[in-house]
């Protein structure tokens, strides 16, 4: 559980507030290059982690997420058991705390009928995998050969390692052949299996990550080393969002000692980015940082947006994630382009809510979007703009806190609970008023002001797009007027200027929040003060290499927050 | 761990098994939890006394004090039009309605403190990057129930989940579940009504592999024993509660489920549409428990029925524009006053149905579901347009046998005053907790918090007014 490193840690504002360099790292990761990490021994290297500021955060354990557990089973014991698993629906829900499900994960206790809920799972599994011993009998063949008291112990210990993502020990196989001869005197040789993939599915060693690491003799700071098998596992959980295959637990010195050196860790994670894991892993990554499936239930009113059909929801989930797929994958680009991109992908039905000629069903085309409506990228896609809206009306303030929150990671305040929210009732005889002048009082009443400017004037830049993300010129029969202004950021008065201010931004808070994102979000705690300097030296890395999000995810694997966690507290 | 004995449904085996055949649980004729009473069907066949059952239900975004409080008190009180549908589906006696109390929480964050009604504890608020953070700062009422009725149920408590729109500027657990352990304990509640099914009736194997399944828990237990070597303090609360979940599958491995039909597994899953039909997934659960509460499967449920802060519009009704929480605190729509009510009725009327399913069902001693039941529904605030806790009101449905007022009454703590939105108020919300858990455990002196400074949220004195 990390709950004590939130408070130890800073308010987000204030990240990155030493000078990217300030621990004369410009230099990037050079010098680490051919430094062995042995477990409980001191690299002796430069970089980060000889920063004395430098303090990484508390290991622990954290449980694996739903998906995590599903794509484990489909790597151990293959699809039919990882569907059956999928489709029964009864792993334990997961829930974000601190808006991220990695740190509820980490951070909350099971609920209590969570062992309940493992164990249906596991048992689903088993049972597929008992029905369809294919893939189980890759790794172990003499489950469909010899079906003997050895074969029991050579899959304790040849399957063993592959689902604790270790080394079984000598009680663990003891437990698991006893189970299984025990199943198997009651019922037959395949039941054996069965009970003892119940087991093992629902085992702690399966359900969590453990990363505690070895204490480093002589460090800066006291820090302990994640060892190689913890390592392999936080890294494939990390890139792929499941087990760490058995290429990368070959890798880990059997002593333990290791992933080896810098470059090896780095080979192992570009090998990893390479399969069809890591592109999943990272759409879904990306998906819930920008809450991108959220408009799959976004409620709108039939009579304003009659065309606004789950078609249309499904279109704008794809449309974000298509450009996610281009700038990350297809182009290898500027990650930062997800937010700035002037063109986007449409279908036949999404295409009308912009206003482009459509393409033949079921086909998807590039197009540019129109110069006049000063859109870019994420910011002026119906997937945010309609998520972020109400059923008729815009807004502003929650398109703006999603600004606020997760592109520029500053937190949002809490509003003083002392003021009675009630904007002022329309009146009859009132002209309508623009989301704009309903907001009004957000930024003159002065207890309103105080929070709501930080945020909602993102928001009144995004007027032109309307609740479902198609351009509008008027709101409630007024003209809109989009411009807005921040202080810190810039005025602006479209998703285009957001845009460059994003890029411009002398703090460069966007391409930080990436990565604050991601350590958020896959290795689940929010970042402590003792980790900025490793985050500084990740930031440079990144910058240097043209903001390119698969090299950032490479330097991720071998940054000292990464590869470290703290002495454990008493 | 000391494994419990099998005590209650210590009920001769033969007679369960004939209830299995083809690898479910089948009908078998016999009135439900007759085969576990007395000759006189007023005890258990074990001596043991008969059982109460304990609920709680919420709705977020408090409701429209105006419309919603009745004018007149004492027994014999006069529904207004959002209570309307108790006395529409015949359950009216069944109410007692607490009004005009006071909820103490001491820390103010909007709609969280709220949940304090459920546990008399302080929400315990954190800060990140979201706005609206905190923990529960103690057991909700539903847990020390629990507690103190559990026994040998095979299911110690279900909660269930209907809304999933749970507001995404919040980053604490407070809202995301009715039911917490402890402080940052929550018992996240299944929305998936198929998932709540297996949960309650699906996981009676016909095979015996007790002993097999048990083998399986010990090694579990071993494992967490070893990790927790290894770690600080702060991990060792993440196992803890692990172990706690693990006794729960021993006990209900270990238990004998009753001799009773399941009903039919549900088709709905509930995903997380634009649309969600709760009212319709409301009444699936509400039967499950109709059946669960008559099996004495399990004795304590939750109902979540929207979230604190919850977007969901009530298309159900007609609201496609109008969104609850947004417009009825927020954004001032037309009309909101009317629209606001229209969704309190809703809501209230969801509640009086799960009631009358629970009152539709007969025990053997002429009772119904409903006599040996209490339900306690609250919301997140009093007044939902300011977000005040002063006048949260109180539900009290069912009197758990005899326990509570039957016919039951208004108690009104201070008549309506004040202005703006923050009206007066006056007494304990806790004083009503510590009326209900009196009604399980006699012996219980109090509830929630009762030290810091200012007025603590806990309460020793119970509600006198609203006891039989």
């Amino acid at each position: 559980m990390r709950q004590q490193s939130w408070r130890r840690s800073i308010l987000l504002p204030a990240l990155f507030a030493t000078a990217i360099g300030a621990a004369g790292m410009a230099g990037g990761c050079s010098g680490e290059d051919d430094v062995e990490f042995p477990s409980g021994g001191s690299t002796g290297s430069g970089g980060s982690q000889n920063d004395p500021a430098f303090n990484p955060a508390p290991g622990g354990v954290r449980r694996l997420l739903s998906h995590q557990y599903i794509n484990s089973v489909r790597y151990l014991l293959g699809n039919a058991a990882a569907d059956a698993v999928a489709a029964a629906d009864l792993l334990p829900p997961d829930q974000a705390v601190q808006g991220y499900l990695a740190i509820g994960a980490a951070e909350t206790p099971p609920s209590l009928n969570y062992p309940e809920l493992w164990d249906l799972s596991a048992d689903t599994a088993a049972q597929a995998a008992v029905a369809d011993p294919s893939r189980l009998a890759e790794w172990v063949p003499c489950v469909t050969t010899m079906q003997d008291d050895t074969c029991y112990e050579e899959f304790a210990e040849t399957f063993g390692r592959l689902v604790f993502r270790r080394p079984i020990i000598a009680d663990e196989k003891t437990w698991i052949v006893d189970l299984a001869k025990a199943a198997r005197d009651k019922f037959d040789f395949m039941q054996g299996i069965r009970y003892a993939l119940r087991g093992m599915l629902q085992y702690p060693s399966f359900i969590y990550l453990e990363e505690v690491g070895e204490t480093v003799a002589d460090a800066v700071t006291p820090r302990r080393q994640l060892n190689g098998y913890e390592l392999a596992s936080r890294m494939a959980f990390f890139l792929t969002d499941t087990t760490p295959d058995e290429e990368l637990l070959d890798s880990v010195d059997p002593a333990g000692v290791g992933l080896g050196s810098l470059d090896d860790i780095r080979a192992q994670a570009q090998r990893l980015l390479e399969k069809p894991e890591a592109k999943a892993t990272v759409e879904r990554r990306l998906t819930e940082f920008l809450y991108i499936d959220a408009v799959l239930s976004a409620q709108k009113s039939p009579d304003w947006y009659p065309q606004f059909s789950d078609l249309v929801r499904g279109a704008m989930v794809e449309e974000a994630q298509r450009l996610i797929t281009d700038v990350v994958w297809t182009r290898d680009g500027d990650v930062r382009d997800i937010f700035t991109a002037d063109y986007t992908f449409v279908n036949d039905v999404l295409a009308p809510i912009y206003g482009f000629t459509p393409p033949a069903p079921g086909q998807w085309k590039k197009v540019s979007w129109p110069e006049e409506e000063n859109r870019a990228g994420y910011l002026s896609m119906g997937a945010f703009l309609a998520r972020a809206s109400h059923s008729v009306t815009t807004s502003p303030t929650r398109r703006g806190t999603f600004i606020k929150d997760r592109i520029l990671c500053e937190a949002v305040p809490p509003p003083d609970p002392s003021v009675n929210p009630v904007l002022p009732q329309p009146q009859p005889g009132d002209v309508p008023k623009t989301a704009k002048e309903l907001l009004a009082a957000h930024t003159t009443n002065p207890t309103c002001k105080a929070c709501h400017a930080q945020f909602d004037p993102y928001g009144i830049g995004l007027e032109h797009y309307d609740a479902i993300g198609a351009y509008r010129d008027t709101d409630a029969g007024q003209d809109v007027d989009s411009t807005g202004e921040v202080d810190g950021f810039g005025a602006f008065e479209s998703a285009r200027d957001i845009a460059a201010i994003l890029l411009s931004d002398e703090s460069q808070r966007v391409s930080k929040c990436i990565i604050l994102n991601y350590f958020r979000g896959s290795l689940g705690h929010l970042e402590t003060e003792g980790e900025q300097p490793a985050l500084d030296e990740l930031h440079t890395a990144f910058a240097g290499g043209g903001f390119k999000l698969q090299q950032l995810l490479v330097e991720m694997t071998v940054n000292p927050a990464f590869l470290n966690v703290a002495e454990l507290e008493p | 761990m000391k494994r419990r004995a099998i005590s209650k449904f210590a009920i001769d085996r033969r007679t369960v098994l004939r209830g299995l055949a083809g690898g479910s649980l089948v009908t078998m004729g016999l009135p439900l939890l007759e085969a576990m009473l007395d000759a006189n069907g007023d005890a258990l066949a074990g001596g043991g006394a008969l059982p109460t059952r304990f609920a709680t239900w919420f709705f977020g975004n408090g409701v429209y004090l105006p419309t919603f409080e009745p004018a007149t008190t004492g027994p014999g009180w006069t529904p207004t039009a959002p209570l309307q549908p108790f006395a529409d589906r015949g359950v009216l006696d069944y109410v007692n309605l607490c009004t005009g109390l006071q909820n103490r929480c001491r820390n103010l964050i909007t709609h969280h403190e709220g949940m304090c009604a459920f546990n008399g504890y302080d929400i315990q608020p954190f800060n990140g990057p979201k706005p609206f953070n905190s923990h529960m700062g103690g057991p909700t009422i539903d847990q020390v129930i629990a507690d103190s009725i559990q026994e040998d149920t095979p299911v110690r408590a279900i909660h269930m989940g209907l809304d999933r729109k749970l507001s995404t500027a919040d980053g604490g657990t407070t809202l995301a579940a009715l039911s917490h352990k402890g402080q940052n304990q929550p018992e996240y509640p299944e929305h998936n009504p198929q998932t709540v099914w297996t949960l309650l009736f699906g996981n009676y194997m016909p095979v015996d592999d007790k002993d097999l399944r048990l083998r399986i828990i010990d090694a579990v237990k071993d494992d967490v024993g070893r990790i927790k070597g290894r770690l600080g303090a702060l991990d060792k609360e993440i196992l803890d509660k692990h172990l706690e979940g693990v006794a729960e599958l021993e006990n209900k491995i270990l238990t004998l489920p009753p001799p009773c039909a399941p009903p039919a597994q549900p088709s709905e899953t509930n995903p997380d549409i634009a649309n969600q039909p709760l009212d319709t997934i409301h009444d699936i659960f509400a039967d499950m428990i109709a059946y669960a509460f008559k099996c004495d499967i399990t004795r304590v449920a939750t109902f979540l029925f929207h979230y604190g802060a919850s977007h969901f519009h009530y298309w159900m009704i007609g609201q496609q524009s109008y969104e609850n929480h947004n417009d009825n605190s927020h954004q001032g729509a037309p009309n909101w006053q009317a629209q606001y009510v229209a969704v309190n009725t809703f809501c209230m009327d969801q509640l009086a149905k799960l009631a009358q399913r629970l009152h539709s069902e007969v025990e053997p001693n002429g009772d119904t579901l409903l006599d040996s039941s209490i339900i306690y529904a609250s919301s997140d605030c009093g007044v939902g347009w300011t977000h005040s806790i002063n006048r949260q009101p109180i539900i009290l449905v069912g009197h758990g046998r005899d326990k509570l007022k039957h016919p039951g009454i208004h108690y009104k703590a201070v008549p309506y005053g004040g202005s703006n939105g923050y009206p007066t108020a006056a007494g304990n919300t806790s004083d009503v907790l510590l009326t209900v858990l009196q009604a399980y455990n006699p012996a219980a002196t109090s509830v929630g918090d009762l030290g810091g400074g200012g007025t603590p949220p806990g309460s020793t004195n119970p509600l006198e007014d609203i006891r039989a």
